[in-house]
């Protein structure tokens, strides 16, 4: 299994991971983010 | 037209056999949505009123409901598939085998069982995740979180045993692959660190312990079997009770 | 204040018997057209989808790859990384116990009953990380994870076993060695334990990562410990450090190769 870590692979994989984990992460946040001006621009029209 | 409806309805709920059942009539007087929450058991673990921020669908999502709906599809169609499945290595391929082909509507039930599954493992993970985003774990709720955490994992679990009972390749190496990593747990494991040491072999550690042998065969299949029908499941429906009685006693955390 | 107390001056402090409504027929309504929705769905996805059954269980053959199923995938792509009784064991406890405490760490009054980024930024964002590094770990194992448990692109031929590209992978032990010139001889040995200078280097490179990240919030924010008080700071310095801590070794292994940090006879870490 260690052998497969060649050098085209590897530069891929790595930025695969960091990028998806943040763009994820910016996702789970922009929900929120979303859902709370959704919430609180109903509150104001009432 | 709405006299005849009336007319039928009158004549179904007013008499004895209803009324034994009912004790009241269908709720459509606001006396009667009242006591329906009292007197039905489906119904009880309602209150009678709500806040109107409560049925905000884009606040719960009702993942919490769906999750427990699934729960019950599970068992629904779990109990039809354990008519026809014997946890025999010698013939649980072959009764998955039938349930795909000679059983009436076998297909339908197992292929149901299997998304109810997957759904039910999404949606207790986004309901994890909105219970966490609505801040709807801090005091005083913080117990019923502890316990949602473990039907999280129970979740987990019983998808984990029912995963092995087909009895084909996928399952029995997917549950060899866990069985190595009980292997290798720290102290209990076999294999390790530490766990040698004191004493740990093949023949005694927590790995033999969850497939009551070194393989993953007939006493494997069993124990899943067991845990997945059976165990987890009661496990899962009390911990349930006591997830939805800490909601109940707690009140909605929700808007107005 | 009284537990009891507590409870009944928050539910007094939110009822408002003006703005409720009867549960029948509101609330029960949209729960029924919700199950019925659901029901719908998972019929149309039985009757379009149906579930896999490959061959016969046999020892004798193992399929390749072997996959547990996708919500251990996580899990298993973690192996790759971290030995069987971190990836299987220790990590699972700890993702487990972390979420347990999660309420009693929590002290930040906002954010009760609505949701809110701007008011608790620290909580969602660990929390969103946290998710996030679980669901790409998931991602991966499905999508990217073929024969071998070789990366494969989705362009990529997937019934073709990966060329062996061999790439040495060296422990960070040894790293330290060769790039200070150390003697491989030890200095101290206890039982099977032949400790090397190299070896206390790496040893304090894993616990000075620890040390670090505990002392250095508590210099730097130091009304963030004061919030959370000692055992709570610790608590969730710990939990926080030990996930930054496994995507780090991840990136560790991916760009130097470094397979193991810390290497004892009994266990690598």
């Amino acid at each position: 299994m260690d052998e497969i870590w060649g050098y085209p692979y590897r530069l891929g994989i790595t930025l695969f991971i960091i990028i998806g984990t943040a763009l994820l992460t910016l996702g789970f946040v922009g929900l929120a983010v979303w859902l709370e001006q959704s919430f609180k621009k109903e509150k104001i029209k009432k | 037209m709405k006299e005849m409806i009336a007319k039928i309805v009158k004549l179904i709920t007013d008499n004895q056999v209803y009324r034994s059942v009912f004790r009241h009539g269908f709720p459509t007087t606001d006396a009667n949505r009242a006591l329906v929450m009292f007197s039905s058991v489906v119904l009880h673990l309602h209150p009678v009123r709500v806040r109107r921020g409560a049925l905000k669908i884009r606040f719960t999502w009702c993942l919490g409901g769906l999750t427990f709906f699934f729960f019950i599809l599970l068992a629904i169609t779990g109990v039809f598939l354990m008519f026809y499945y014997v946890p025999d290595t010698r013939r649980a391929y072959n009764d998955i085998k039938d349930l795909g082909t000679v059983v009436y509507f076998g297909e339908l039930f197992r292929n149901m069982h299997r998304w109810s599954a997957h759904a039910m493992v999404l949606s207790v993970w986004l309901h994890m995740t909105r219970v966490f985003m609505t801040g709807s774990y801090k005091p005083p709720r913080e117990f019923n979180w502890v316990v949602g955490v473990i039907l999280l994992v129970l979740t987990l679990v019983l998808s984990w045993t029912g995963y092995l009972l087909p009895w084909d390749q996928l399952a029995l190496w997917a549950v060899t692959v866990g069985s190595k990593m009980a292997e290798a747990s720290p102290l209990l494991g076999s294999a390790g660190p530490f766990g040698p040491e004191i004493g740990m072999t093949r023949e005694n550690d927590v790995a033999f312990v969850l497939l009551g042998g070194t393989v993953v065969g007939q006493s494997a299949l069993l124990r899943f079997y067991v845990l997945h029908c059976l165990a987890l499941p009661l496990v899962s429906a009390v911990l349930m009770a006591v997830h939805f009685w800490r909601i109940r006693k707690d009140g909605f955390s929700g808007p107005l | 204040m009284e537990i009891s107390e507590r409870i009944k001056n928050e539910a007094e402090k939110t009822r408002s018997p003006e703005d409720t409504v009867l549960v029948w027929p509101n609330l029960v309504y949209i729960e029924l057209i919700c199950m019925l929705f659901a029901t719908a769905v998972l019929l149309l996805l039985s009757l379009v989808s149906p579930a896999p059954l490959e061959e016969l269980a046999s020892a004798d053959t193992t399929p390749n790859p072997t996959k547990a199923p996708w919500y251990f995938l996580g899990l298993q792509e973690l192996l790759v990384y971290f030995d069987p009784w971190l990836a299987g064991v220790v990590l699972p406890t700890m993702i487990i116990v972390g979420l347990i405490i999660i309420p009693y760490v929590d002290t930040n009054p906002n954010g009760k009953g609505y949701y809110t980024y701007s008011e608790r930024k620290f909580s969602m964002l660990g929390f969103s990380y946290g998710l996030a590094l679980w669901y790409i770990l998931i991602v991966i194992g499905v999508w990217t994870r073929g024969l071998d448990w070789s990366w494969y692109w989705p362009w990529s031929d997937w019934h073709v076993h990966m060329s062996v590209t061999a790439v040495k992978l060296v422990d960070l032990e040894l790293i330290f060695q060769n790039m200070l010139g150390l003697s491989p001889d030890p200095v101290l040995t206890l039982g099977r334990y032949a400790i090397t200078v190299s070896n206390i280097m790496t040893w304090i490179c894993f616990l000075g990562y620890y040390a670090i990240g505990f002392t250095l919030p508590f210099l730097l924010f130091r009304n963030f410990f004061n919030k959370l008080g000692i055992i709570r700071y610790n608590l969730v310095m710990l939990f926080f450090l030990s996930m930054n801590g496994v995507m780090l070794k991840m990136l560790l292994r991916l760009t130097f190769n470094i397979k193991y940090l810390v290497v004892t006879p009994w266990f690598k870490i």
